[in-house]
């Protein structure tokens, strides 16, 4: 299993080395063959249940571990499938480039080592090798603002990481080993507990919960716009997923309440800066803190919720991305990125602005789309929690009308008959979109005995939202207040998110 | 004993300095001096006293654990690499904004 690192690695060697533009392209193909590797795993697990190996079989306690069971599977296959067609999205742009697709090749052999990873060193040494890869591509345009994006992203998120080191240093010297087993049998006294609450807070810092937020969005907007899909469909999981990997050992409800709260006022918080952007990728990266939020809410509760939570992080992946594609794809064609000066794309880009709609809906919720499943699911399991059902349907109308926003470039007029679309440009947009409507109904058709959706009632409560949002859309945020030209010009130092990130790391320990 | 003192006083000077830090060399001097105390606690807490070093020999018993200074110089590794990678960042910043100063790089719209 452990080939499953290293093949893309060597690929990204080969093609390092051999710089020739067909081998990238045939690189591609290689990809593909580890998607079906992966489903064979996948298959495997499923028969014959979770297996664990040691690297260089040595004794559990000194030796490097990789486990793989369903959820790590399903995160193998969302991953190895988003980063094939980011990679072919990218053919075009960064056709000569094989540079670019050697740090992507290695990226995604970094991503299967961490979601595969079953001890906390390793977990720590992908995680920081992650951080360096997306780093260099962030600032692959090489103008100033990646460059300024890229120097806080990598500064900031290796700090975030210092916290983990400690904490690493309290689990060692309890249990002696790094082998992530050993938490389900260490007693919870305070200094475990302060062990357990650095490595919540430095998952925090990666997946951008609410003080340490603020590299995401500007890194999300600097970047390429391939590389921003991967960015919030994958790396900023990053901090999810070794979270649920310790959330599986430990009884976690002592920070149940806690990651709750942190979880809501991301969701809200995101939610605002993203109704107070003009820029279309500021508006998308400010919706992934908002999203970032909703699955905190979802993980850090138990069953059904949590069921909830681990679906809208997989399916988040794929809508963002989606959304992130359609609109690299409208920017690259007009060459701008305001909102309110983008016209007419539906009459010029018609495949890309039905795929837009698509994630659109998807990400608003719509009844038999995949946000819809895992929305419902997370607002079923707080059924008896009637402040939280009200929050969560604020958090859809706010979803609601950030997108109306951007749902107004459809309309209008464009004069520059220069833009066209190309079929072949689309494809993995078009791809991309279908496997998001086969996930919506497949996981509608898995649910559907367990829970009642309650369908027509659902469609109506939809449509009220979009009355509502359009009147919200109409009568305050189009006419653009003060405050929301302070919200859209709010730039936080770096001075002041290093005291933001030492006082979240400081307020976490003592909560817990 | 003191060492941990010493780690400490340390984590807390790269803390307070990388909130007061104006330049970008010196936030990324802050966090060289957080990461070196914090390699420095690690390998302190786990080494026992009187202990010697991680050689097998015939006389040897009580021998330090290896395992973490095997991964502290992983980490030392991974440190330089991420300090280079933000030098050249930071060259490249000021070939194009002509200051290291966060307040004007982050305040200035390119």
């Amino acid at each position: 299993m452990i080939y499953l690192v290293f093949i893309p690695i060597i690929i990204a060697v080969l093609v390092y080395l051999s710089h020739n533009k067909f081998f990238t392209k045939v690189s591609l193909s290689v990809s593909i063959l580890e998607l079906f590797l992966i489903i064979y795993l996948i298959k495997k697990t499923i028969s014959t249940g979770p297996f664990e190996v040691i690297v260089g079989e040595w004794s559990p306690i000194v030796g490097i571990s990789i486990r793989l069971d369903l959820l790590n599977g399903i995160l193998l296959l969302v991953t190895s499938t988003l980063f094939l067609l980011v990679m072919y999205h990218s053919l075009k742009r960064w056709d000569e480039d094989y540079k670019f697709y050697f740090f992507l090749h290695f990226l995604r052999g970094s991503v299967y080592g961490l979601i595969i990873a079953n001890d906390f060193f390793n977990m720590f040494l992908f995680i920081e090798i992650i951080s360096l890869i997306s780093a260099i591509l962030i600032i692959y345009k090489k103008d100033g603002e990646s460059l300024k994006a890229g120097i806080y992203y990598l500064l900031f998120n290796s700090i975030g990481m210092i916290f983990y080191l400690i904490g690493l240093i309290i689990i060692y010297s309890k249990t002696g080993t790094m082998a992530m087993s050993s938490l389900s049998t260490l007693e919870m006294d305070a200094i475990t507990k302060v062990g357990i609450a650095l490595f919540i807070a430095s998952a925090g810092v990666k997946s951008a919960y609410f003080p340490v937020y603020n590299w995401l969005p500007r890194a999300h907007m600097a970047a390429p716009s391939g590389i921003s899909a991967l960015l919030s469909g994958i790396l900023v999981k990053m901090g999810f997923i070794s979270s649920i990997k310790i959330f599986r050992l430990i009884d976690y409800s002592l920070y149940s309440d806690y990651l709750l709260s942190i979880g809501l006022i991301t969701a809200f918080l995101g939610l605002i800066f993203a109704i107070s952007q003009e820029n279309l990728k500021g508006i998308l990266a400010f919706h992934t803190v908002s999203q970032s939020g909703l699955i905190l809410i979802g993980i850090s509760q138990h069953d059904i919720i949590f069921q909830g939570g681990f679906l809208h992080l997989i399916n988040h992946a794929f809508f963002k991305s989606l959304l992130f594609l359609s609109a690299g794809l409208i920017i690259n064609k007009y060459n701008m990125r305001n909102v309110k000066e983008l016209k007419g794309v539906f009459k010029r880009l018609p495949i890309i602005s039905i795929t837009l709609i698509i994630g659109m809906l998807s990400i608003t919720g719509a009844p038999f789309t995949s946000g819809f499943i895992s929305k419902t699911l997370i607002k079923v399991g707080f059924h008896n929690f009637e402040l939280m059902q009200w929050l969560l349907h604020l958090f859809n109308i706010g979803t609601f009308v950030s997108f109306i926003k951007i749902s107004q470039i459809f309309f209008g007029v464009s004069h520059n008959e220069k833009i066209k679309e190309s079929f072949s440009e689309t494809i993995p947009v078009i791809l991309l979109s279908l496997i998001l409507l086969g996930v919506g109904i497949s996981e509608y058709i898995y649910y559907y005995r367990i829970i009642d959706f309650k369908i027509v009632t659902s469609i109506g409560i939809y449509l009220i939202y979009g009355v509502i949002s359009y009147s919200i859309y109409r009568l305050f945020i189009e006419k653009d207040l003060k405050l929301m030209k302070k919200l859209r010009n709010f730039r936080l130092g770096f001075r002041d998110a290093n005291l933001l990130l030492i006082s979240f790391v400081i307020l976490t320990i003592l909560f817990i | 004993m003191y060492n941990i003192l010493l780690a400490f006083v340390l984590l807390l000077i790269g803390m307070y300095s990388l909130v007061i830090a104006k330049n970008i060399i010196m936030s990324l001097i802050s966090f060289n001096v957080i990461q070196a105390a914090v390699i420095m606690l690690f390998l302190d807490i786990t080494s026992l006293d009187k202990s010697e070093v991680p050689i097998i020999l015939h006389h040897v018993h009580d021998m330090v654990d290896p395992l973490p200074q095997a991964m502290m110089l992983t980490t030392i590794v991974v440190g330089s690499a991420i300090t280079a990678l933000i030098l050249m960042m930071s060259i490249k910043i000021f070939h194009y904004f002509g200051t290291l100063d966060w307040k004007e790089i982050i305040e200035r719209n390119i």
